[in-house]
């Protein structure tokens, strides 16, 4: 048995061990909540006025393609008028033009909407069956090529043969584009065989199985006039040149 | 004296974690939050201990440890089994503290009377 004082001596000494190992602690904890809420890298910083100066210029370059679009139009018309020669050389032009994804296109077809849960996944979840990855827009553009779309888009963003669509984090890149769902993909071509060809394909039904057991929004409709902006890449395809 | 030395560990620990942090995992600090908890009642109930004249070193010791080490289990248990187990700590552990409060202010109430 210990004496009251020793008792006392031992009381105290534990307690500030304790106090300081709980302390401690307490700011451990505190510190990440800290650190997200108000402190940002100076590196960061730098890069997201890079990024933002980047999106201005990539605005303004979109813009001027239009302007100049345009302007190219206002050209060619009054060329075709010149001569029935140029006339007929200007319509075969503007036919390979919209058969490369170079102008905008409208008619009947169907349009499929993406969106991710509205549901917060709780610890012991799998996230990912909660949002719309990459991947299934990859798969959704690819079935409806198979059943005949003639053109597609992803948002306001035309996809091409040779369009990039990639995850970049929380977003999905299309034609380096940056998305957020909800993800609306339309597509010209026989709505009749393409809504049943889309809404029987496997891939959709389990996108139907993720909407009704984890809250994500999947749904295709036919639409009789779908708008698809013309592609702004006129070089997407620099690299290729006919073979001699 | 027992005031004193509880605030200045806690001032000494607070400016120790904020000078030398150790970074904990996101997914991590929940646990760490039930492991302070037990933590919390502990130093209450040695407190207490000493105001009623029962408190035994070894027990404040290995009541600090384990139970912070097994609430944090129970909350890791429980979110692998899928259920709410780390509850069971707060409610255990909550309750206990307001408890040990309790007794403290009465032993203290007393003094000053």
């Amino acid at each position: 048995m210990m004496s009251p004082r020793k008792n006392r001596i031992a009381f105290l000494i534990a307690l500030f061990v304790l106090v300081i190992s709980f302390g401690y602690l307490l700011a451990v904890q505190f510190e990440p909540t800290i650190n997200q809420a108000y402190v940002v890298p100076d590196q960061n910083v730098e890069l997201v006025e890079i990024m933002k100066g980047l999106e201005l210029e990539n605005a303004k370059s979109v813009e001027r393609i239009v302007a100049l679009r345009s302007r190219l139009n206002e050209l060619e018309s009054k060329a075709a008028a010149t001569s029935d020669e140029v006339r007929l050389l200007t319509q075969r032009l503007q036919e390979d033009r919209a058969a490369a994804g170079l102008s905008d296109v409208a008619g009947e077809g169907v349009i499929v909407t993406l969106g991710d849960s509205t549901r917060t996944p709780t610890l012991s979840d799998d996230a990912n069956y909660y949002v719309i990855h990459d991947g299934y827009l990859r798969m959704m553009v690819n079935l409806m090529r198979r059943y005949g779309a003639s053109a597609i888009a992803i948002n306001d963003q035309r996809v091409l043969a040779n369009s990039p669509i990639v995850c970049a984090g929380p977003i999905i890149l299309v034609n380096s584009s940056k998305m957020s769902p909800p993800y609306v993909i339309r597509a010209l071509g026989e709505p009749e065989a393409l809504f049943r060809g889309i809404s029987q394909d496997v891939f959709f039904k389990i996108l139907t199985v993720y909407r009704d057991q984890f809250g994500i929004t999947c749904s295709i409709q036919k639409d009789v006039q779908i708008a698809i902006p013309a592609s702004l890449d006129n070089r997407a395809l620099k690299y290729t040149k006919g073979a001699r | 004296m027992v005031g004193f030395v509880t605030v200045c560990g806690l001032v000494l620990g607070i400016i120790a974690g904020v000078l030398h942090p150790v970074h904990i995992p996101a997914i991590y600090s929940k646990y760490v939050g039930l492991a302070l908890l037990a933590g919390m009642d502990s130093i209450l109930g040695g407190i207490k201990g000493y105001l009623k004249d029962s408190f035994d070193a070894t027990v404040f010791f290995s009541g600090f440890l384990i139970n912070s080490l097994i609430a944090a289990l129970l909350g890791y248990l429980g979110d692998q089994l899928g259920i709410d187990l780390y509850l069971a700590a707060v409610v255990v552990f909550g309750s206990r503290m307001f408890q040990n409060i309790a007794v403290i202010r009465r032993v203290l109430l007393k003094k000053e009377a």
